[in-house]
């Protein structure tokens, strides 16, 4: 790609230039983030200004039973209760005792005695229910947990080691008799008023009171106290109500402060110091400093904020020069001037990405600015919001980290929201990718703002996080924002930016191909007709798959995949372990025979007019045959040592394929049974999928190499677990130039295979390995070529050069067996289906 | 100077399945002439005329523009070639002057160079007036000028117009092909589609008569005239359609 940068910079600064003189940009990049966070700062000051809650309401049964000192006073928990001394305010309380005159705000005196008589009937239910739940607890471990302590405890205890009483009669008409209580109650308190209900069981204050006189008298014997009834409060709340919830967290509050000076008193009386229920007495000291509060949270904000604007930054402006070029009529213009299509997409691209950048800045500016004075004005205003005035803004270390990030970010939105942008035919039409790529962009910094998710220089996973798109960056910032100071993290800059880089190159090359195809260019705005389309596929075929097709080959493969995982799983549940093994080798079969092969050979059949072209069914030169069966021996050990180096970059396996590496070198089957489940399966099935319809598919427009990459990149995403990915991606690179070169399937069925039963023998000789070392590998010069050290069959220097030897002549005599190409790259691509018309006319 | 020979274009269409836009045009346009491509709508003028500017790629055959295969070299054709048409828009947010410029520097020119030959054009085209108008606030008229401003500015030996004129009023069309008629004066090879059969008789040195993707005559004026025993364009060129859909129907 060759780059007149005059040109670039011509297009760049016409279209900045355009973009300044928009009043929609310059309102969504400069005006908004201005405006939009002051603005919102004033309507919050003024919400918490204005705002004042509601009080919620709180009856209470019985209440003249409660003892000293008093709880509820002139219907509403005394201030000395709470923390915090407005609490008292938000709770109004009503009892039923005869002198309470209380009236709640904003209650007629009707709906207030309505309130009590709900209340009561409530309470009845709610005594039957306490019936039923002493009879079912001895064989229910939840409505155990409701009885007293020790009670509960042993009834826990008996349940677990299955030591339950035998079941009575009508156990079950209980539980249903219990389970219809529950409805009723709930239906019964949420059709009341009522937001929580406090009953106090009779002669509460008098049972308390003896407890006391019987614990400060110690000639008593146990025995009297242990007999003495317990009676217990009860608190009535309905979680999924909002409002009844806060109210009950506040009367929790209040009661619990309550209780712990009933305790006090109590231990006074009994002459016993304050500390006895708290043998631990436990003392926790937080060490964390305001900048280090401050950094954590600015480190969890901050990444997401910038990953949102970064997008919603570039999506507008690169809708506009993009689209918005086609809908004006001035892109046809712009096509038959000098200047290539790499230098307009990149014009373009650095538009985008500098309003993106621009938007970004302002807005954390802004919002930063805004911040700051809002929580300066109301400092010690005692509001709640003077909590945050107690958070410094990040340091300006950290503020130059996310400067840097924010470039990579910015650059990989620009170039995939310009893509998506030229792709569309209207405004209009781009506007409707905003909410896909929104809702991805989403999930993944969902899973990077994660606790547990976090790059560290010790972690496995973490050089793998890096490559992965808008995490990497993410990570890193998050890293360092959260300590600035930390150098260690910065040896993933470099992988991050790289892959950044990459990503962002592969989504400008896509946006660059757009420009090329005259497809994207002139498509009509035609009505979309379902049936025509349907009748088009099926009607005017070409001999091999369109690019689209392929993609939704793929797309299908993983849908499947992605549907049956709930069945595979499934099926493996109860399967003893001397089977898994047998079960999984089905599942595999079934598998690749249905999920992967099945697609590609129902479309070929379906969507192509040659199935046999499509699915390269063609015999090869032996030449080629030869080759392909000598490559997997010579690139199975560089695949098994370049997998273990790179072992710490790659997660942990997860256990399934543990279990599928673990019945490969299962040395009690038949060779025969594994040979045929993990390598003649995947051979056929994978390659029928994979270099039959959907490299085929790829190369239809004529770009072997990009076919082949994508292709084996695909290959690669459908084995799902990392290692595999990355190991399958490699192969399928070298299996798409056999397919090409070829142009038959045999000889990548022969490589697959061999490459597989290799992978197998490996690994059932480095189990008898591990069993029983052979002394013959002990030999020195053995020991040039191959060890055992750790269990596992390792190739040595000696192996691996020769093997990297002749692998690379192989494929460099693979590469040579290709004419040479022709690169009229400049004019914009034709149709396949419309090549395929003229070939085969002429 | 345009040589096309044996032009073809298909298209797949999802109603119609592949659509063959073009089959085997062959034509040559020389210096200081212009080139009439008269047909209906949906004939391949269009089709054709985008082949000629690069942005569509041939299904087969050849075009030569100033010596340079269209297939082969496409960005040596596009330096030398100036493409109008009635939906080649202009940007809203530029003025007219701007416009013209960015344009010119396009296509290399700088300098003083660059500002004479706007001056140049802008006097020809009487654009002096509007020069700081941005194009949104332009009338059609103003916006056909700066269009054909923009066509020329690198001029080009070569010139394309397809339909300059279509949806405009009598007085901006008269304006439009007074300046193609200037060009041709100043020795431009120019060709020129349109489905109005005045603008051909005032302005096209040569026509070819093109109806689906077939160039059913092509003569002076005069000679296919005399061919087809008529004096009226419009009545040859119905004849002509006539006889066309008539040998389709019954083959």
């Amino acid at each position: 790609m060759e780059l007149t940068w005059k040109n670039v910079w011509l297009i760049l600064h016409r279209e900045v230039r355009d973009q300044l003189r928009d009043r929609r940009t310059l309102f969504m990049v400069l005006i908004l983030p201005i405006m939009l966070y002051p603005g919102l700062g004033i309507g919050m000051l003024q919400m918490t200004m204005y705002f004042t809650e509601q009080p919620r309401q709180v009856v209470i049964l019985n209440a003249g039973e409660l003892p000293d000192p008093p709880l509820v006073e002139a219907g509403a928990f005394p201030a000395r209760w709470f923390r915090s001394e407005e609490t008292s305010s938000k709770l109004s309380v009503l009892t039923d005792s005869p002198d309470d005159k209380t009236r709640l705000p904003n209650v007629s005196e009707d709906e207030q005695k309505q309130l009590l008589e709900d209340a009561a009937r409530i309470r009845d239910l709610i005594e039957q229910r306490n019936k039923l739940v002493v009879q079912l607890a001895p064989w229910n471990a939840d409505l155990a947990d409701e009885l007293p302590g020790v009670q509960s405890a042993s009834l826990r205890n008996a349940i677990q080691q299955g030591e339950t009483p035998e079941q009575p009669e009508n156990y079950a008409s209980m539980i249903d008799e219990y389970l219809q209580l529950k409805k009723t109650i709930g239906e019964a308190f949420a059709n009341s008023k009522l937001q929580v209900l406090m009953i106090v069981p009779e002669g509460f204050a008098e049972n308390l009171k003896s407890i006391n006189t019987l614990l400060a008298d110690r000639s008593v014997g146990n025995d009297a106290l242990m007999n003495l009834p317990l009676l217990r409060p009860i608190l009535v709340r309905n979680r999924a109500d909002e409002k009844s919830d806060v109210a009950y967290r506040r009367v929790r509050e209040a009661i619990d402060k309550w209780e712990r000076q009933l305790l006090k008193d109590r231990l006074e009386l009994a002459q016993l110091p304050e500390t006895v229920p708290d043998p631990v007495n436990l003392l926790s000291i937080d060490v964390a400093n305001e900048e280090e509060i401050a950094a954590s949270m600015w480190g969890k904000i901050f990444p997401a904020l910038l990953i949102i604007m970064a997008l919603t930054g570039a999506f507008y402006p690169a809708i506009d020069v993009a689209a918005g070029e086609k809908e004006r009529g001035t892109m046809e213009t712009l096509l038959i001037c000098p200047a290539t299509r790499s230098e307009i997409v990149v014009g373009k691209f650095l538009t985008v990405l500098l309003f993106s950048m621009s938007t970004t800045m302002l807005n954390l500016i802004s919002m930063g600015f805004t911040g700051q004075y809002i929580v300066s004005m109301t400092a010690g205003a005692g509001s709640a919001m003077s909590g945050m005035g107690a958070v410094p803004l990040p340091t300006p270390l950290a503020l130059f980290w996310l400067v840097v990030l924010l470039i990579p970010l910015a650059a990989f939105f620009s170039a995939l929201c310009l893509s998506l942008a030229t792709f569309a035919r209207s405004n209009k039409e781009g506007q409707y990718y905003l909410t896909p790529l929104f809702m991805v962009t989403m999930g993944m910094t969902m899973f990077s703002m994660s606790p547990s998710i976090e790059l560290t220089a010790t972690g496995g996973a973490s050089l793998f996080y890096c490559a992965m798109p808008i995490v990497g960056p993410a990570l890193l910032l998050k890293a360092l924002l959260m300590n600035p100071g930390n150098t260690e993290v910065l040896v993933f800059a470099l992988p991050v930016l790289m892959s950044s880089i990459g990503y962002s190159l592969i989504a400008l090359w896509w946006a660059v191909e757009q420009f090329k195809s005259e497809d994207v260019l002139f498509r009509e705005a035609e009505q979309f007709d379902l049936k025509l389309w349907l009748r088009h596929l099926l009607r005017d075929k070409a001999p091999l798959p369109t690019f689209a097709m392929a993609a939704g080959c793929f797309m299908l493969m993983m849908f499947l995949q992605f549907l049956t995982i709930k069945l595979l799983t499934g099926s493996m549940i109860g399967v003893t372990a001397e089977n898994l093994g047998k079960k999984m080798m089905q599942l595999t079969v079934v598998q690749q025979a249905a999920l992967i092969a099945a697609p590609a050979i129902f479309m070929a059949i379906l969507f192509t007019s040659s199935a046999r072209r499509t699915l390269r069914l063609k015999m090869p030169s032996g030449r080629m045959l030869a080759v392909a069966i000598a490559l997997p021996f010579v690139l199975h050990p560089l695949a098994i040592e370049l997998l273990a180096s790179l072992q710490s970059f790659f997660p942990q396996l997860p256990d399934s394929a543990k279990a599928a590496f673990a019945a490969m070198s299962d040395d009690t089957l038949p060779l025969y049974v594994v040979i045929g489940v993990f390598a003649l399966t995947p051979a056929l099935c994978e390659e029928v999928a994979f270099r039959g319809f959907i490299l085929s598919g790829f190369g239809s427009g004529g770009r072997t190499g990009v076919a082949i990459v994508l292709s084996s990149v695909t290959f690669g995403l459908i084995h799902m677990v990392p290692q595999q990915v990355f190991n399958a991606s490699l192969l399928g690179m070298v299996l798409g130039l056999i397919a090409v070169r070829s142009n038959s399937l045999l000889p990548g069925v022969a490589f697959h295979l061999c490459f597989n039963s290799l992978a197998v023998f490996h690994g059932q000789a480095s189990a008898s390995f591990s069993e029983s070392k052979p002394d013959w590998l002990d030999n020195d010069i053995i020991s040039w070529f191959v060890s055992c050290p750790d269990d596992t069959l390792r190739y040595n220097f000696l192996t691996l050069m020769t093997c990297a030897g002749a692998a690379f002549l192989m494929i460099r005599w693979l590469i040579n067996q290709g004419e040479s190409r022709n690169d009229t790259n400049a004019l914009p691509r034709v149709q396949p289906e419309a090549v395929a018309l003229a070939g085969s006319a002429t | 100077m345009i040589e096309v020979s044996e032009l073809t274009k298909c298209f797949s269409d999802p109603k119609r399945g592949i659509v063959s836009a073009l089959n085997g045009i062959s034509f040559e346009v020389k210096p200081g002439e212009v080139f009439g491509l008269l047909g209906p709508n949906g004939a391949g003028k269009t089709t054709c005329l985008r082949i000629l500017s690069t942005v569509l790629r041939p299904t087969s055959g050849r075009t030569i523009i100033s010596g340079y295969d269209v297939a082969k070299y496409p960005a040596q054709v596009r330096s030398r070639i100036g493409f109008m048409s009635n939906n080649t828009g202009i940007y809203d947010r530029m003025t007219a002057w701007e416009m013209v410029e960015y344009f010119g520097k396009l296509y290399g020119l700088a300098g003083e160079q660059l500002d004479s030959r706007m001056d140049e054009v802008f006097t020809m085209l009487k654009m002096h007036e509007f020069r700081d108008l941005l194009g949104s606030k332009m009338s059609t008229g103003m916006r056909q000028k700066v269009s054909i401003a923009r066509t020329i500015v690198h001029d080009p030996p070569v010139l394309i117009f397809d339909e300059p004129t279509s949806g405009l009023d009598v007085l901006v069309a008269r304006n439009v092909i007074e300046a193609v008629a200037k060009l041709r004066d100043a020795g431009k090879s120019i060709i020129y589609s349109t489905h109005i059969m005045s603008e051909v008789e005032r302005l096209c040195d040569r026509v070819a008569v093109i109806h689906k993707g077939d160039i059913l005559a092509m003569g002076t004026r005069q000679e296919l005239c005399e061919q087809h025993e008529t004096d009226s364009m419009e009545d040859l060129f119905f004849a002509l359609i006539d006889r066309y859909d008539a040998a389709t129907v019954a083959s």
